[in-house]
């Protein structure tokens, strides 16, 4: 009785887990990103594309700098990167989200999986995904704008990074924090409705964090390891309301 | 919930008790219902999805989620009217072979042998962890498990259920799974002569 008991209790657990677990897998699994670098490097093979004349988008994974355009839009939906007033067109990357840069220079590069922007003196930044927005505007200027709506868990994939210049992020910040020297590097995590601020700075340089909180967030301030010779300060805003607008808050 | 349990352990083990005890409580369909519900769902779940996250890359991703959606319905489908094919001719064949089992019988036979499937479905479920080429690999394993065990509790349970040897049991599997097969291809030269008959003809 004991065996049946314990091998029908095995198998009973096996079926509920394949039942369960593979629609959880589908909608979370990076497998999709895995392939897209494939598909990439394959459609690189292909000759006569529209994307292949694009001189400064040639291999994924590796960083790619877009100098002097105008308008950047990545649709992430149909699989297209076009590059409105630049270069030309050409197709990247397929997931759930729009990215939009706008005005100045970005370098657009796949990490991990996810879409990274490094971002200078770029008036706007949208990523826009199934149901929620997330707006940086006028990066320069210092006005930031997180609506995060009702369906974060379904922008999974929607994450953005921008290495943003000290002077950005001094614009930015508004007296919130002030970085003297280095770069720093603000990411959205919609999955976790987390804007990260990584700041890596040389030593001797000094960063005065002003500790006011952000209406609609908690702030954590962390300070993890950042690799030799750098200080590196990680500014955590975990935000939970629908708007987040850090300039009005600052105040 | 402990007896149900217990009973995918026992039709796993020991399929002629599991029958015998069926039979003398009068349990009807409604279990072996179940088992067939659960492992078609836990096999149209595990093994489509790997492929669907790959195909999930050329179709927007809400239509790539309606097309898994409509897998798991088909396969849920599938598992039902297998069921159904496989009693039917499962019950003819073991009548000709002179079984004495009822339908419903056969049916509840057929229907708790699903619990064997189990192998396919662990499979489906690492290969979540691998990707779909590893799946290919891993099915086969699982797909020879499965046929070896479930032949064993599926012929042992015919022989309970039609009250004649296990051999006569497995050999009325065995023809089942001839004609299942022969069945489209005999359906499709029939098609091809009705045509070309009617060609002919005029």
């Amino acid at each position: 009785m004991e065996v049946r008991l314990v091998l029908g209790l095995a198998v009973f657990i096996v079926a509920l887990l394949s039942i369960a677990l593979p629609p959880v897998a589908y909608v979370t699994s990076p497998h999709r990103y895995s392939f897209a670098e494939w598909l990439w490097k394959a459609l690189q093979e292909i000759p006569g594309l529209p994307p292949m004349d694009m001189e400064s988008v040639k291999r994924l994974g590796e960083k790619q700098v877009l100098h002097g355009v105008s308008n950047i839009v990545i649709d992430a939906v149909s699989s297209a990167l076009s590059v409105e007033n630049g270069p030309g067109v050409c197709y990247l990357y397929r997931g759930s989200s729009r990215v939009e840069i706008s005005g100045g220079s970005a370098s657009l590069y796949i990490q991990g999986g996810r879409l990274l922007a490094e971002l200078t003196n770029v008036s706007t930044l949208a990523v826009r995904g199934r149901s929620s927005v997330v707006t940086l505007e006028e990066v320069g200027v210092g006005s930031l704008v997180l609506d995060l709506g009702s369906s974060i868990a379904r922008l999974e994939d929607a994450v953005v990074a921008g290495n943003l210049s000290a002077e950005l992020l001094n614009s930015l910040l508004r007296g919130r924090l002030r970085l003297e020297r280095g770069v720093g590097k603000v990411s959205l995590n919609l999955t976790n409705s987390m804007l990260v601020l990584e700041l890596s700075l040389p030593p001797g340089t000094g960063v005065d964090i002003v500790e006011k909180g952000v209406s609609g967030c908690s702030t954590r301030i962390k300070a993890p390891s950042c690799g030799s010779g750098l200080r590196c300060v990680v500014i955590e805003l975990i935000c939970r309301s629908s708007v987040v607008d850090i300039e009005a808050a600052s105040g | 919930m402990r007896w149900f349990i217990e009973d995918i352990g026992g039709v796993l083990i020991d399929p002629r008790t599991l029958i015998a005890v069926s039979r003398v409580e009068k349990r009807g369909l409604g279990e072996p219902l179940i088992f067939v519900v659960m492992f078609s769902l836990a096999i149209a779940a595990s093994i489509p999805t790997p492929m669907v996250m790959l195909i999930s890359m050329f179709l927007p991703f809400e239509l790539a989620t309606a097309a898994y959606a409509l897998s798991l319905a088909l396969g849920l489908l599938a598992g039902l009217v297998l069921w159904l094919v496989d009693t039917a001719l499962m019950y003819v064949i073991s009548r000709l072979l002179g079984g004495s089992g009822s339908l419903s019988e056969v049916a509840a036979a057929v229907g708790y042998s699903y619990a064997a499937t189990w192998p396919i479905a662990l499979c489906g479920l690492l290969s979540l962890a691998t990707g779909w080429l590893t799946e290919m690999f891993l099915l086969m394993v699982g797909a020879a498990v499965e046929i070896v065990w479930r032949w064993y509790v599926l012929s042992h349970a015919l022989s309970e259920a039609c009250a004649y040897s296990a051999l006569r049991g497995l050999l009325t599997l065995v023809l089942a799974r001839i004609v299942l097969l022969a069945l489209p291809v005999a359906l499709g030269l029939a098609s091809i002569a009705v045509v070309l008959g009617g060609a002919l003809w005029r």
